[in-house]
C-alpha cells in the first residue's frame, strides 16, 4: 500500500503531463498554422536571383615574334664539311666500274687503255662512296 | 433553396455567349435561385449555412469556401479531405438553368466542435495538375518562349516553375476553369460583354490605381552571348638563291653551279618554321635537280630535296573568345514621356564550352583563305539558333513584364450573379453605367452565395491597361550581330636573305640574319671562318588584341504598346 502522500504526488504527476500534453498540442496546432503562412509567403515573394554574370576568362596574351631555326652542317650528299665517310674504302663490285668511251690510246695507236669514269666504293659503316672521274666524253656503262 | 425574389420574373441575360458578338448585361429585375453542392458524390447541399464565396483569380487557382452543419452524430472530419466538390448555381425558372461555378478538391476542413460546422476550403489544385503534366503537355498548353539560358535546365525541376516561366513570356494568365480544366486566357480578348446603365451594385464601384513604381515603362535587358572563334594568320615566305640570278629554271641551276654553294633542304625550312611554333601549310619547292648524265658536264645527284628557292606559307591557329553583348531597350514611349523612367533590369547571358578549342590550336591543316597579314576566322562555335531562341524568350518575358505593370489600374464594382454568369477571364468588358466609363479584361471575379439571405453577387475586378491609342508596337527580332573589330597587326616581309661563307670576299657570319646561311663548295677564305649550315625564319607577333576575350556592342530600341483601356470616373 502506497501511502498518501505517494498516490498524490502520483496524480499531481498525471495532471502535469496531461495539461503538458495539451500545451503541445496547441503549440503544434500554431506551428502548422505557422509553416502554412511561410509557406504561402514564400510563394508569393518572388524569388530573387543572382544576376548571371560571364565567368571570367584567363587573358591569353600575345604570342611574341619567334625565330625558327634549323642547323644541320653537313649537306646530305655534299661529303663536304663534317663529312661522314668512314676509312677504310672498298670496293664491292668490280663489275659496277664505269668507264670513258674515249679511252687513252697508246703512242702507236694500237691500243686504247680503258679509262675508269666512276668507282663505286664502300665505306667502313657500309654507305656507298661514289667517285666520278674527269674524261673528255661521257662515261658508258 | 429559395431566393428574395419573386420566381419566374426575369428574363435572363449573359446565360451564354453565342460567337463573337458584344453581348449586353442590361439592368433586369430579381431572380430567385437556389445551389446544388456535390461533395465527394454526395449532395450536401442541404446542410450548407452561411454562403458559399468562390473567389476566382485570373493567375492561379480558384477557391471556394463554405461551412457544413454536420449535426450531432459523430463525423470523420478527415476524409473529406480531398474530396471532389463540385458547386452549381441554379437560377430557377421555366425551365431551371443550372450553371457549374466550381470544379475542385476540398484541401483544408477545419471543424468546429461546438457548433458542429466544418469550414471547407476547396481549391482547384493548379499547381498539382500542372505537376503531373509531362513537358510537352505543358507547351501545347500555356505557348510561350522558353530557353535553357534564360531560365534552368528543366529535368528535376517543378513542372510548375516551369509553366510559369512560359506564362512570363506571354501576355496571358494560366488559371482554372469552371469545370476544373486549366486553361490559358489572353490578356488582350476582343470585346465580349457591355455592362449598360445600372447593371452595377449602387455605390459598389471602386477604382484602385498602381502605384508609380510597380509600373515599370523600361525594360532594360543586357544579352551576352560567347562563343569561341577560331582564327588563323597566314605569312608567306619566300627564298632564292643568289646564285641563281633570279632564274627558277635550269638557267638558274647552271648559274648556280658555276660557282656551287651549300643549299638548304626542305626539311631545315619545315623544321624552322615548326621550331618558331608555326607549320607550314603549303609550299613551291625549286628543287636542285636529280642526275642529268646528258649535260656535257654530266650532273649526278640523289639529294633532291636540297633546294635552290621556296615560296611557302607558314600558319599559326589559335583560337579566342569572343561576346556579342547587346544592350536592348524595351519601353512605352507614351509611359516615359508621362512620368519619366521606371526602369526594371534583366541580364541573360549565353556561354559556351571552350573544351574545342584546343583541337583547333593543335591542328594543323591547307584549311582556311589565304590572305595578307589579316587574321582569318575559320568559323566559330557560335550557335545562331541557341541565341535566337535565348533571345526570343528573354525579349518576350521583359514585354510581358511591360505589359503587366501597365494593366495594374484595377476597377472594382458588384453586380447580381444571375445576370453575369457567363463573364468569365479571358473576355474583353465595357462597363457604361452613368458612375464610370470602363473597359479592360477580369483580373478577379468573386461571387458570394448567401444562403440566408439570397444574395447572390458578383465582384468583378477589371484590369484596365493604360496603353495610348496608336502606339508602336515593334516586333521583337534581335538585331544583326555587332562586327569584333580587330587591331591592325605587324606586317612583315617573307622575302629571306642569303650569307655565303668561305671565300675571301665573303663578309662576318652574321647570327641575327634570317634566311639561309651556308658556304661556297670552293672558297678561298679562311677556313676557321667557316659559316655554319642554317635556315631562320622570323614570325610575326600575334597581338593580344587577337587573342583575349574580345567584346562588341550591339544596342536595340523596341517600342511596346500596352492594350489602350479607356477609364473615365
Amino acid at each position: 500500500m502506497s501511502t498518501a502522500g505517494e498516490r498524490s504526488a502520483r496524480i499531481r504527476a498525471n495532471l502535469d503531463e496531461r495539461s503538458s500534453g495539451i500545451g503541445s498540442n496547441l503549440a503544434g496546432r500554431r506551428q502548422a498554422l505557422a509553416q502554412g503562412l511561410i509557406r504561402d509567403l514564400s510563394e508569393i515573394i518572388p524569388r530573387q536571383v543572382e544576376p548571371p554574370t560571364l565567368r571570367r576568362e584567363e587573358k591569353k596574351g600575345s604570342i611574341p615574334s619567334a625565330r625558327g631555326v634549323a642547323h644541320y652542317n653537313y649537306q646530305p650528299g655534299s661529303g663536304g664539311s663534317g663529312s661522314s665517310i668512314a676509312s677504310p674504302l672498298e670496293e664491292v663490285n668490280y663489275g659496277s666500274r664505269l668507264y670513258h668511251t674515249n679511252g687513252i690510246p697508246s703512242t702507236d695507236g694500237l691500243f686504247v687503255y680503258p679509262l675508269l669514269s666512276r668507282l663505286l666504293l664502300e665505306d667502313a659503316n657500309g654507305e656507298p662512296v661514289e667517285i666520278y672521274l674527269a674524261g673528255t666524253s661521257a662515261p658508258t656503262p | 433553396m429559395l431566393g428574395a425574389y419573386p420566381l419566374n420574373s426575369v428574363p435572363l441575360n449573359g446565360l451564354a455567349v453565342s460567337g463573337s458578338n458584344v453581348q449586353p448585361i442590361q439592368q433586369s429585375g430579381s431572380f430567385a435561385w437556389r445551389l446544388q453542392v456535390l461533395l465527394g458524390g454526395v449532395d450536401v447541399t442541404e446542410v450548407l449555412t452561411g454562403s458559399v464565396v468562390i473567389s476566382r483569380s485570373e493567375d492561379g487557382d480558384a477557391v471556394a469556401r463554405f461551412g457544413l452543419y454536420l449535426g450531432p452524430g459523430p463525423v470523420d472530419v478527415v476524409s473529406y479531405s480531398g474530396a471532389a466538390l463540385t458547386v452549381d448555381f441554379v437560377v430557377l425558372g421555366d425551365p431551371d438553368h443550372a450553371s457549374r461555378r466550381f470544379t475542385g478538391y476540398l484541401v483544408q476542413p477545419s471543424f468546429d466542435v461546438l457548433s458542429r460546422v466544418m469550414l471547407c476550403e476547396a481549391t482547384t489544385r493548379l499547381a498539382d495538375t500542372i505537376e503531373r503534366m509531362e513537358l510537352a503537355e505543358i507547351d501545347l498548353l500555356t505557348g510561350g518562349y522558353w530557353s535553357a539560358d534564360v531560365f534552368e535546365e528543366t529535368a528535376g525541376r517543378s513542372r510548375w516553375d516551369y509553366a510559369q516561366e512560359r506564362m512570363s513570356t506571354r501576355p496571358a494568365s494560366l488559371n482554372v476553369d469552371r469545370n476544373g480544366q486549366p486553361r490559358v486566357t489572353s490578356w488582350e480578348p476582343a470585346l465580349a460583354y457591355e455592362f449598360g446603365a445600372g447593371t452595377s451594385v449602387y455605390e459598389s464601384v471602386d477604382v484602385n490605381l498602381a502605384p508609380l513604381s510597380d509600373t515599370p515603362n523600361v525594360y532594360e535587358l543586357e544579352l551576352d552571348y560567347r562563343f569561341s572563334r577560331y582564327r588563323q594568320r597566314n605569312q608567306a615566305y619566300s627564298w632564292l638563291h643568289p646564285g641563281t640570278g633570279g632564274n627558277t629554271s635550269i638557267t638558274g641551276f647552271n648559274a648556280w653551279r658555276a660557282d656551287s654553294t651549300e643549299l638548304p633542304d626542305v626539311q631545315m625550312i619545315t623544321e624552322a618554321t615548326e621550331s618558331a611554333g608555326w607549320y607550314l601549310r603549303s609550299a613551291n619547292w625549286f628543287r636542285l635537280y636529280g642526275d642529268m648524265p646528258d649535260l656535257p658536264q654530266p650532273w649526278y645527284n640523289d639529294n633532291t630535296d636540297l633546294l635552290l628557292g621556296a615560296d611557302w606559307w607558314a600558319s599559326i591557329r589559335w583560337s579566342q573568345r569572343a561576346v556579342e553583348q547587346y544592350r536592348v531597350r524595351l519601353q512605352v514611349g507614351a509611359s516615359v514621356a508621362a512620368v519619366g523612367e521606371v526602369i526594371e533590369r534583366a541580364r541573360v547571358v549565353l556561354d559556351t564550352d571552350s573544351s574545342g578549342d584546343q583541337a583547333w590550336d593543335q591542328s594543323t591543316g591547307t584549311g582556311g583563305v589565304v590572305a595578307g597579314d589579316a587574321p582569318v576566322n575559320n568559323g566559330t562555335s557560335r550557335d545562331a539558333g541557341r541565341l535566337a531562341e535565348a533571345a526570343a524568350c528573354a525579349l518576350h518575358q521583359g514585354r510581358t513584364a511591360l505589359l503587366a505593370g501597365h494593366r495594374a489600374n484595377q476597377v472594382t464594382w458588384q453586380t447580381p450573379l444571375a445576370h453575369a454568369l457567363a463573364v468569365d477571364f479571358g473576355q474583353g468588358i465595357r462597363a457604361s453605367d452613368g458612375q464610370v466609363l470602363v473597359t479592360g479584361v477580369p483580373a478577379a471575379l468573386e461571387e458570394e452565395m448567401d444562403i440566408t439571405t439570397g444574395l447572390a453577387m458578383l465582384t468583378i475586378t477589371l484590369a484596365v491597361s493604360a496603353g495610348k491609342p496608336g502606339a508602336v508596337d515593334d516586333e521583337l527580332a534581335l538585331p544583326a550581330p555587332p562586327e569584333f573589330e580587330d587591331d591592325a597587326g605587324p606586317i612583315m616581309s617573307g622575302a629571306l636573305p642569303t650569307q655565303l661563307g668561305l671565300k675571301a670576299s665573303s663578309p662576318l657570319y652574321d647570327d641575327e640574319m634570317p634566311g639561309f646561311a651556308g658556304n661556297y663548295s670552293i672558297g678561298n677564305g679562311d677556313p676557321s671562318l667557316r659559316f655554319p649550315r642554317r635556315f631562320m625564319l622570323i614570325t610575326p607577333e600575334i597581338p593580344e588584341q587577337w587573342r583575349d576575350e574580345i567584346q562588341a556592342e550591339q544596342p536595340a530600341i523596341y517600342s511596346v504598346a500596352p492594350r489602350a483601356d479607356t477609364l473615365e470616373l
